[in-house]
């Protein structure tokens, strides 16, 4: 038994993370890159291949919701660690893996059956922790309480995840299975029972504990009527959509001028979820155009008719007040849509969401398109909430970290992995240290610079127009190489940001890795909101 | 030539050598891999066995209304191929099936591997990995063609597709010196196979991990593990069809043979980390109209050096 | 045969080993549903539908070329029996198809973004 204990605690030493950083945590992003560096923990693609999600600074009530939505998506064992303070890093990574050993050790099916005795004697020990922190400092308080909750069990987490869902799961996908019913009673179980741990009411939790409300409610249990919660929930609800359905109040929406005014009219915020058939649907005609309302209208039919309502709706086996629908809805989720293709032929549209967390795009940024095949031909950015201040300020730190993200697009892990160790060793206040960063950022930028491959395989694309004076605008490898310039100190000035959409222009058309590869190349622009009605008349 | 194949008898051992050979040499290609992305050399040899462990521990998932069924058979064809494909690759200067179309087989496995890489791309029911998976088959699309013209070029200069015969023709002089474009060829389709390195397109990180961005736990393992031991198989059976196999003096056959295929594994690993990504829909021009043209030609003069008499036997 | 055979079977039960110990194993049994990943945003619509390959005039001259590599590997081992002729032959076969490629690619159906 001590063998495999060992074992767990030997498998899982190196775990993979997803790092997810709110608003103005640039600089602490940073230390912690630096910090899984020198550990050499790799950092994760996507949530399926994630054990520890890093939550960075305090995210705003949309990437929150995001964030629920991806821990949903982690198989356990995981993790999920919040981190305010740079001077808590390593200390926070000591704990994860004693952490993660534990949660591995616990499988859920155990959970819902143990659900208080667990909530109980182990709450007692995140007491214990959470009390040891308090006396250090309001993060560590807010960190062990979900040191707490995670070693406790997954059941909170699971429930989490399946909450990110249950907008979804709405119409029907799998809730009629017995025992995910009986999941679900225990996420809601969990759900409150986190909620009322020490430390975890911290402001800091609040997207967290909201989302275990939307868990508990979203599938169907009796609303527990808790006065501190009901206004913290229903927010979740309409973020939750919100967030999942077009953004006509985000900057950016005016990408361009028919996909701002499509999704501007979507009914993100209806609370029926069926009056959509006068959304004006772009291509295809009113008749279709309850197809492109569906996914919104179905997830607030569930959330808004009333928790209690949320069973009926997908009793109905998702047609439930989908009159005009046309068979366009399987297991809950619409299918997509046919559109005219550049051939001239009738082909599926399929609208995708890349972002608000992408490996390589900076945290917050939700690039909504619509695809046929790998081709975007429709495209529309903006910015999940305030991403002001995001920026650390010295230019050529700055400049190398940007330069890392284009490089982990870009599939070019050596040199990215450099570019992050010159933009950490920048920082040192060693300056034997700094010298030889700046040494090394000299050979990352001389070898970009000079790569042949990465000069033919980008070569000729991602030209961005920007600004109204008709300037030809530059492509990916023009902006790469100032960067570079940067980057090595060759040329002191700033990154000149530009408007996302000028950058949005030039995505369609391109190919998904060209989009995904433009978008990584430019520095954006992170202006305040454009006031909706602009947003629609652009 | 005669049949070189193990005896009966000795075919139980023979064919737990070929699993234990498969497993050694994605060991050793995901090892020196690791090394290559971030150093500490003993460490990154330990670190594949641990991520092996780790997704045994990990729980697997399933997503909104995948293709199950064909899912899982794409993740378990991916592995079982690898290892089918060393069937054919010389251990111990025999194979464990030795037929009169060796590298036939070892092509077929490859052009399997489509439909397999395929289908855990389908199978999720997800933007990224469907993604992934079309890009694999515009990739194989791309460089199965070279390939098959590297492998036949071995096949005309040593009059036969037994790959034993292939190694023994070899004997005097290694076909790397007459044929080092279907030599570099071969490695390059067979990183474009693996979809590594410079080819990951199929994996990559714009695509959030393409075809393995919904996998985890058990199923990640097999997945990962039949494309690491693909890259080593086709490290080894690049060893033998163009470096001579077990050729070599002083030390016995089967050493020289690990010592090959270690060498083109870092060779590999070296230039294929050294470079970016490459698009695919850039790839498959230069496939087509540089490779291809390439390896015709090279087939071509070894053609005209085999009719005038240049190998022996 | 029976050796590739024995091959696949001990493939196939390795491939069950590891799900059995996974089974055995891992944190969690049943596996965890979750709806595909979309960077943080649920999904719209189902990535399933009718994918556009752009690169489908490729898949034709692929056919092209495949159908006459299958004639090349037994042509590959009588080569050197047949003499001059065969690689006459052959080459001479193999340069119409390249003189395809190039229209092809003067098409631009190799370049598809």
């Amino acid at each position: 038994m001590d063998l495999t204990r060992r074992l767990r605690g030997w498998a899982l030493a190196r775990p993979r993370v997803l790092v997810v950083d709110g608003a103005g945590s640039d600089p602490l992003r940073w230390t912690v890159e630096s910090e899984l560096d020198r550990r050499s923990w790799p950092l994760a693609q996507s949530p399926a291949e994630t054990d520890l999600l890093l939550v960075l600074g305090t995210p705003g009530s949309h990437l929150s919701a995001a964030v629920d939505v991806l821990w949903g998506q982690v198989p356990q064992p995981r993790l999920r660690l919040d981190v305010t303070d740079e001077h808590q890093i390593a200390g926070l990574l000591d704990t994860a893996v004693p952490l993660l050993a534990r949660a591995a050790e616990s499988p859920d099916e155990t959970v819902p059956q143990a659900m208080p005795d667990a909530d109980g004697s182990s709450a007692a020990s995140a007491d214990d922790t959470a009390h040891d922190a308090m006396g250090k400092e309001r993060s560590a308080a807010m960190t062990a309480a979900h040191h707490g909750d995670d070693g406790m069990d997954h059941a909170g987490h699971e429930g989490m995840g399946h909450a990110g869902h249950a907008g979804h799961d709405v119409s029907g996908h799998g809730n009629h299975e017995p025992q995910n019913g009986m999941e679900h009673g225990g996420m809601g179980h969990e759900g409150m029972g986190h909620e009322r741990q020490p430390g975890a009411a911290d402001a800091g939790h609040a997207g967290h504990t909201s989302h275990a409300g939307h868990g508990a409610g979203a599938h169907g249990r009796p609303e527990v009527p808790r006065g501190e919660h009901e206004g913290v929930v229903h927010p979740a609800h309409e973020d939750m959509g919100h967030a999942a359905h077009g953004h006509s109040d985000q900057p950016g929406t005016t990408a361009t001028g028919h996909v701002a005014d499509d999704s501007s009219k979507l009914p993100t915020h209806r609370t029926t979820g069926h009056d959509a058939a006068d959304a004006p649907s772009r291509r295809h005609g009113p008749e279709h155009s309850e197809h492109a309302a569906h996914p919104a209208g179905q997830d607030h039919a569930g959330h808004s008719s009333g928790h209690a309502m949320a069973h009926d709706a997908h009793g109905g086996g998702g047609h439930a007040g989908h009159e005009m629908h046309h068979g366009g809805t399987v297991a809950g989720l619409a299918m997509a849509q046919t559109g005219p293709d550049r051939d001239g032929l009738q082909l599926d549209v399929l609208r995708v969401s890349l972002g608000p967390v992408l490996p390589g795009w900076p945290t917050g940024l939700v690039l909504r398109a619509e695809v046929q095949g790998d081709v975007v031909v429709a495209a529309q950015l903006s910015w999940l909430d305030d991403r002001r201040g995001g920026n650390a300020g010295e230019p050529r730190r700055t400049a190398l970290d940007r330069l890392a993200s284009f490089l982990t697009v870009a599939g070019w892990i050596t040199a990215a992995r450099d570019a992050r160790r010159a933009r950490d060793s920048l920082g040192s206040p060693d300056s034997g240290h700094r010298g030889e960063a700046a040494e090394l950022a000299r050979a990352v930028a001389r070898r970009v610079r000079r790569s042949r491959s990465l000069a033919w395989t980008l070569g000729g694309v991602g030209r961005v127009q920007h600004g109204t004076n008709g300037v030809a605008g530059d492509e990916i490898l023009d902006r790469i190489r100032r960067w570079c310039d940067v980057a090595a100190g060759d040329d002191a000035g700033g990154l000149t940001a530009v408007p996302l959409d000028d950058v949005a222009v030039a995505l369609t058309g391109a190919e998904l890795g060209t989009v995904r590869l433009i978008v990584a190349s430019v520095e954006l622009g992170r202006a305040a909101p454009v006031p909706k009605a602009e947003a629609t008349h652009a | 030539m005669p049949d070189m194949s193990p005896p009966e008898e000795a075919q139980g051992p023979a064919v737990l050598l070929v699993v234990v050979v498969g497993l050694a040499l994605a060991w050793l290609v995901a090892g020196a891999d690791r090394f290559a992305v971030t150093g500490g050399p003993l460490r990154s040899f330990v670190e594949p066995v641990r991520s092996g462990v780790r997704l045994l521990l990990e729980q697997r998932r399933t997503t909104l209304a995948p293709d199950r069924l064909l899912w899982r058979v794409g993740c378990v064809a991916v592995p079982v191929l690898a290892l089918l494909s060393l069937a054919v690759v010389p251990i111990g200067g025999q194979t464990l099936w030795s037929t009169s179309a060796d590298l036939v087989w070892f092509n077929a496995m490859e052009a399997l591997l489509w439909a397999a890489v395929w289908l855990v791309g389908w199978g999720p029911n997800a933007f990224h990995a469907l993604t992934g998976g079309y890009r694999f088959l515009a990739q194989g699309l791309a460089y199965e063609l070279p390939l098959m013209f590297s492998l036949i070029t071995v096949g005309v200069a040593a009059g036969s597709l037994r790959t034993t015969d292939i190694v023994a023709a070899q004997a005097d002089l290694w076909f790397v010196v007459t044929m080092p474009v279907a030599f570099v060829t071969f490695m390059v389709t067979a990183a474009a196979f693996a979809f590594w390195g410079p080819f990951a397109a199929p994996v990559g990180p714009d695509i959030a991990g393409g075809v393995r961005s919904e996998l985890s736990g058990v199923d990640r393992l097999l997945f990962e593990l039949g494309r690491a031991v693909f890259l080593g198989a086709a490290a080894a059976m690049g060893a033998a069809l163009f470096l001579g196999g077990g050729s070599g003096p002083w030390l016995p056959g089967p050493v020289w043979h690990l010592l090959k295929t270690i060498a083109v594994v870092v060779a590999l690993v070296a230039v294929g980390r050294r470079v970016p990504v490459l698009r695919p829909d850039r790839t498959v021009e230069v496939a087509w109209m540089v490779l291809v043209p390439a390896t015709v030609l090279q087939t071509l003069v070894v053609a005209v050096l085999l009719i005038s008499g240049f190998y022996p036997g | 045969m029976p050796a590739v055979l024995s091959l696949l079977a001990v493939a196939g039960t390795l491939v069950l080993g590891l799900y059995a110990a996974s089974f055995a194993w891992a944190a969690a049994r049943r596996p965890a549903v979750s709806l595909p990943f979309e960077s943080g945003m649920l999904p719209q619509q189902h990535a399933a539908s009718r994918y556009h390959a752009r690169w489908y005039a490729v898949t034709i001259l692929f056919l092209a070329f495949d159908m006459e590599m299958i004639f090349m590997y037994p042509w590959a081992v009588v080569v050197a029996d047949m003499g001059a002729g065969a690689v006459v032959e052959m080459f001479g076969f193999l340069a119409i198809l390249l003189v395809g490629v190039v229209y092809v690619w003067r098409e631009g159906a190799l370049r598809w973004t």
